[in-house]
C-alpha cells in the first residue's frame, strides 16, 4: 500500500518563505519553481500555506497591494497537514474532502514535504493509457 | 465507462465570463466570488481567451503589473485549446495531464458551452486510486 512518502514524494527541495516575506515574493518564487503553492515556515516549523487561490481570493481581489501585503497576512495559518505514513488514498481523499489541491506533510511538529494533487497526474496518466489501450483492442 | 464530456462530466453550466477589456482586478473579484479558477474571456460568446489564477500569479503579481490598470487582453491566454461537447470524458482528461492545464473550455459546433476543470474528475481519480488500492490488498 503506497504512502505519501516515499512513494508519491521523496527529497523535495521545499518551497518556503518567513512569514513576513511579500506576496509579491511569493509570486516570483512561485513562478521560478512552477509551484502553485508556498510553505510559510519559522526555523522549518510550518506557521502556514499561500496559494494561488489566495492569492486571487485575498489579495487581489480584496485589492491588497502585493509588494506591501505580507504572508502572514493573508496566508492559511495552520494548516491541514498529514503524516508521511499516510496512505496515498487517504491524502487524496483528504484534499478532496477539504477542496485543497496542497496538503503539507509534518512529522513530531517538522515539515518534511507537500502533496500536490498534481503528484497523482502520473498514476492517472498511466491508467488513461491503460485503458484507451484496451479500447483499441475491443474497438 | 464511455463517458462524454456533455452530459457526463458538466451538465448546464453558468458560464463565468468576461469581455477582454475587463481588468485583472475585476476578473479576481469574479473568480473569488464563483469559486472558480478560471474566466472565459468572450466577445458577443464567443471564446477570445482563458484568464487562470496561475496567469494572475505568473503574469501579473510576479512582474508587478497593477491588477487595476490591467487588462485581461494583455495577460490572457488567447485561442486556447478546447474541447468538443461530445469528446469522450478521458480524452479531457488525457489532454489536462499531458499539457498541464487545469482548465478546457467546452465547444458545441464552435459554440462556447462550458468548461471542464480538474476538478470535475477528483471522484474518477479516488476510485483509480483505490481499485489500486485494492488491487494490492490482495496480495
Amino acid at each position: 500500500m503506497r504512502r505519501v512518502v516515499p512513494d508519491i514524494v521523496n527529497n523535495q527541495q521545499l518551497l518556503e518563505l518567513s512569514p513576513v516575506a511579500t506576496v509579491r515574493g511569493a509570486a516570483l518564487a512561485m513562478r521560478e519553481r512552477h509551484v502553485g503553492a508556498v510553505l510559510v515556515t519559522t526555523d522549518g516549523r510550518l506557521d502556514g500555506i499561500f496559494t494561488e487561490r489566495d492569492m486571487v481570493n485575498r489579495v487581489v481581489a480584496e485589492g491588497r497591494d502585493p509588494d506591501q501585503t505580507t504572508l502572514a497576512e493573508v496566508m492559511t495559518a495552520d494548516p491541514d497537514t498529514i503524516a508521511p505514513t499516510t496512505t496515498a488514498i487517504e491524502a487524496l481523499r483528504r484534499m478532496n474532502d477539504g477542496g485543497y489541491r496542497h496538503l503539507p506533510i509534518v512529522e513530531h511538529g517538522r515539515l518534511v514535504g507537500i502533496v500536490s494533487r498534481r503528484d497523482f497526474h502520473g498514476d492517472e496518466k498511466a491508467r488513461l493509457d491503460d485503458e484507451s489501450d484496451l479500447w483499441k483492442k475491443i474497438g | 465507462m464511455e463517458r462524454k464530456i456533455v452530459p457526463d462530466v458538466i451538465g448546464k453550466q453558468q458560464l463565468v465570463m468576461l469581455p477582454s477589456s475587463a481588468t485583472v482586478r475585476e476578473a479576481a473579484i469574479c473568480m473569488s466570488d464563483r469559486q472558480v479558477g478560471a474566466v472565459l474571456v468572450t466577445r458577443d460568446g464567443a471564446l477570445e481567451g482563458i484568464f487562470t489564477e496561475r496567469d494572475l500569479m505568473q503574469r501579473v503579481v510576479a512582474p508587478g503589473r497593477d491588477p487595476n490598470g490591467t487588462r485581461l487582453v494583455e495577460v490572457m491566454t488567447k485561442n486556447p485549446d478546447t474541447i468538443e461537447a461530445d469528446d469522450y470524458a478521458i480524452e479531457a482528461l488525457s489532454r489536462m495531464s499531458e499539457r498541464g492545464y487545469r482548465h478546457l473550455p467546452v465547444l458545441d459546433q464552435g459554440r462556447l458551452v462550458g468548461i471542464v476543470s480538474r476538478r470535475d474528475f477528483l471522484g474518477e481519480e479516488i476510485i483509480l486510486v483505490e481499485e489500486e488500492f485494492g488491487h494490492e490488498q490482495r496480495f
